[in-house]
């Protein structure tokens, strides 16, 4: 299995992953990808902040006047 | 499939306002603000009260809903570029209506208002300050990422369903989430929220 190549593809499911959007087929290989490679899991905390912020965009507080 | 809104144009993907349309947007590409002033002012008392009709009378649901409703709108420019906005406002505001009532079904009894108004809120001007940061940061962003993003999270749709909707291949929108995430957190981070 070529690392690099294999990376690539992985960082590319993360967006997907975080949000939950992926496929259940690909969530197995990211996450086995995940448990051997320490940079994806870096990049992977970097965009683990996100969906909390975004659901705060959701339903913008307060009245309408 | 998630139905808290009709489908805006399926098999589109243009995510851009297109200028010198005869829709629901004034003057085509305008200002994130104006554009948010324009909505306000011509759709949110009429949306109110027909949200008020929906919720039996609840204020409070009643104006979430129109947030959320034109907060959707806001996000979703081209779904009502070309024809006119209201019934595609109403029909997200409905089917918000009708989520939010069967969500409630399912949860146990909600606190009294009463009990909540003795919860201090500090953090509320906070909270409303860190989501409009939000909201900026998501208008920073290019069209198709935003687009992107609306499918894969704010609609809940799978890979397979985004790429259906927005007619490109399921690995494209991966990439294109990914790197539309990439781009929120750097605009984000200039708006002094770091994830």
């Amino acid at each position: 299995m070529s690392t690099t190549a294999g990376c690539r593809e992985i960082r590319h499911s993360l967006g997907v992953y975080v949000l939950g959007a992926i496929d259940p087929a690909d969530r197995a290989l990211v996450e086995e990808h995940l448990a051997s490679c320490p940079e994806c899991r870096e990049e992977l905390a970097g965009l683990a902040g996100l969906p909390a912020l975004l659901a705060v965009g959701r339903v913008p507080p307060g009245r309408t006047c | 499939m998630k139905r808290n809104e009709p489908d805006p144009l399926p098999g589109r993907d243009k995510g851009v306002v297109q200028s010198g349309a005869s829709g629901g947007w004034p003057n085509g590409r305008v200002s994130d603000e104006s554009l948010v002033r324009a909505l306000y002012a011509e759709h949110a008392a009429p949306l109110l009260r027909y949200a008020m009709r929906l919720t039996d009378g609840d204020r409070q649901r009643a104006e979430d809903i129109v947030q959320e409703t034109l907060f959707r709108a806001w996000l979703h420019p081209e779904a009502i570029a070309d024809r006119p906005a209201r019934p595609w406002l109403f029909a997200v505001a409905r089917n918000l209506a009708v989520d939010a009532h069967r969500a409630r079904k399912a949860r146990p009894q909600e606190v009294g208002e009463g009990a909540l108004q003795l919860v201090p809120v500090p953090d509320e001007a906070e909270r409303v300050l860190e989501s409009w940061a939000v909201a900026d940061a998501l208008s920073a962003l290019r069209p198709e990422h935003r687009r992107v993003l609306l499918e894969t999270y704010y609609l809940g749709r799978s890979v397979a369903e985004a790429a259906a909707v927005l007619g490109i291949p399921a690995g494209t929108v991966k990439s294109r989430t990914f790197y539309a995430l990439r781009a929120l957190k750097l605009a984000l981070e200039e708006r002094g929220l770091a994830p």
